[in-house]
């Protein structure tokens, strides 16, 4: 019997379970979502908007049609809540940022148009680092904070998806990934987190970070919810022409499927041997290749080096990307930005020519290494982020902070191997610190092999159990505890 | 490529329609300078090697 209580601990698909048993309505769990929202948002910083009106109203919808017998799918009367730089018409989409303070979409983008195809209930618009650049100092709708922890950072630029997630403050939700926005925030708020394929999923009204790198996904609390919001936006779309005409299969289904196995696993010396990966971390993965192992899996070293200089070939390559973007605002509004962002955006509008170009060569070779190695290969798997949550003092741009220097550098190289060859990569929890801080292991695949990636990181969630651990009751700041 | 100074920075901005403020040009020739570092680490036969990439094939992924 589920209570009240107890609905943001639901998964996907157990919330769809108990709709089609009659056991919970999409309105009482929409209620129940909005009343938490409303309790924890002020100390989180998850939404920026909550759009409770329609929400209900679609619950609403979603509970007639189900009373009829009509039920669309699995994300059918699903309260969900997105990052806010995905369109939505007639609701604020700020970017985080006071430069779109006012903006209000004419239109849907074309994935609310999927979500709402698919019956989901849309509860509202989620924070982040402003305009999906990491290190933002000042966030205008309120800072984001790890509910693991909350004087930690739940990470960039998800930030407020991956917060929504772990609070339960919406039972699934999509965040964007240019070079780790997605995995990082997942690792550090311990869900699960997807960076699909370049082109998997449409970009049609979503604001732009960097052209060539930019994907949205799912954020969940588990794979198989994972594999059921991929499979609710992926898919070809005529607005967008990056997105890819190749057939999305049931990502949900192909979990049943049976697994390989001969898996065959890289693990890239480059990515263990880095000064900067916090000895737990590092631990914490491991254990999840030890599991894999156990699994049937054969694990090898390989090294990627070029991919271990890939944090500077992502800024000299994204970061312009971005900076053409904002090149009139930098001019005209250039005091509505973070300090962080600003500074970011600027010395990216800079970057000689033929510093970016090296850099695109650059990203060849590391498309190319990692090409390479998936050829011989299924998956690599690495940490998702050297580091646990940093405090949210130092998880900025500002000078000293976790955006700047080598320290930046260093742990981009993580991230940025998958986002600058497009591939598809996911951060599932593998464990936590002995102070209860999340771990995320990542595991990247083939170009478009979302099916096989997940059916892996399936495997390895239902042997660890990891993904089973909520972040409930919070620790504010002043060490106390919220408690209902 | 030397090292950035902060005068550089200020001056690249103007060139470019922009106001840098001498605290964000000290991060930024920082910055720069450091991302400069990283990418000269890649040895130049192999950057020489390749042609620059683009924005990929999509039904490649």
């Amino acid at each position: 019997m589920t209570t009240t209580q107890d609905i943001h601990l639901l998964t996907i698909v157990e919330l769809g379970e108990a709709f089609r048993a009659g056991a919970l309505s999409p309105v009482e769990a929409t209620t129940a979502y909005l009343e938490r929202i409303e309790w924890l948002n002020p100390t989180l910083g998850a939404y920026i908007t909550v759009m409770a009106d329609s929400a209900l109203s679609e619950a609403r919808t979603a509970a007639d049609e189900m009373a009829r017998g009509e039920f669309r799918g699995p994300m059918h009367g699903v309260p969900v809540a997105i990052k806010d730089i995905i369109y939505t018409k007639g609701t604020l989409t700020s970017a985080g940022s006071r430069v779109l303070a006012d903006h209000v979409p004419e239109y849907d983008s074309t994935i609310v148009e999927r979500l709402r195809d698919a019956g989901a209930v849309l509860l509202g618009k989620l924070n982040l680092s402003e305009f999906a650049i990491g290190g933002t100092i000042d966030h205008p709708y309120g800072t984001p904070r790890n509910p693991w922890d909350t004087g930690r950072s739940a990470g960039g630029s998800s930030s407020g998806s991956g917060v929504a997630m772990a609070g339960g403050l919406c039972a699934g939700s999509l965040g964007s990934d240019t070079g780790g926005s997605i995995r990082g925030p997942s690792a550090f708020c311990g869900i699960v987190g997807l960076r699909p394929t370049y082109g998997r999923v449409t970009r049609h009204g979503v604001v732009p970070m960097a052209w060539s790198l930019d994907t949205v996904g799912p954020m969940t609390l588990t794979v198989e919810d994972c594999a059921i919001m991929l499979s609710a936006i992926a898919g070809r779309d005529e607005r967008d022409p990056s997105s890819s005409g190749l057939p999305a299969p049931d990502y949900a289904a192909a979990l049943r499927e049976p697994p390989s196995d001969d898996l065959r696993v890289a693990l890239p010396e480059e990515m263990f041997d880095f000064e900067g990966l916090e000895t737990e971390v590092r631990d914490g993965v491991m254990s999840a290749v030890d599991a894999i192992a156990e699994l049937g899996a054969s694990v090898e070293r390989v090294n990627l080096p070029v991919s271990a200089r890939s944090g500077s070939v992502f800024l000299a390559t994204a970061d312009v990307d971005s900076a053409t973007y904002h090149r009139e605002w930098l001019r005209t509004r250039g005091d509505l930005y973070d300090v962080s962002t600003r500074t970011r955006l600027e010395s990216a509008s800079i970057t000689p020519a033929a510093t970016y170009l090296r850099g695109q060569r650059a990203r060849t070779l590391i498309r190319d290494e990692m090409m390479a190695a998936l050829d011989n290969y299924d998956v690599i798997v690495m940490p998702a982020s050297p580091t646990l949550a940093p405090p949210i003092a130092q998880s900025t741009g500002a000078p000293g902070g976790y955006y700047q220097g080598r320290l930046d550098l260093g742990r981009r190289r993580y991230t940025s191997p998958a986002a600058l060859a497009g591939l598809p990569a996911i951060s599932v929890p593998c464990g936590f610190s002995t102070a209860g801080l999340p771990i995320g292991v990542q595991i990247i695949g083939r170009p478009f092999g979302e099916a096989d990636l997940l059916r892996v990181a399936h495997r390895y969630e239902r042997a660890s159990g990891w993904t089973s651990r909520r972040a409930n009751p919070m620790a504010p700041p002043d060490g106390g505890r919220l408690e209902r | 490529m030397a090292e950035l100074s902060v005068d550089d920075v200020v001056k690249l901005g103007e060139q470019v329609g922009l106001e840098i403020e001498e605290s964000r040009a000290r991060v930024i020739a920082a910055r720069l300078s450091g991302i400069l570092s990283e990418l000269d680490e890649i040895p130049n036969d192999l950057i020489e090697s390749v042609e620059p990439s683009h924005t990929f094939d999509v039904e490649r992924g």
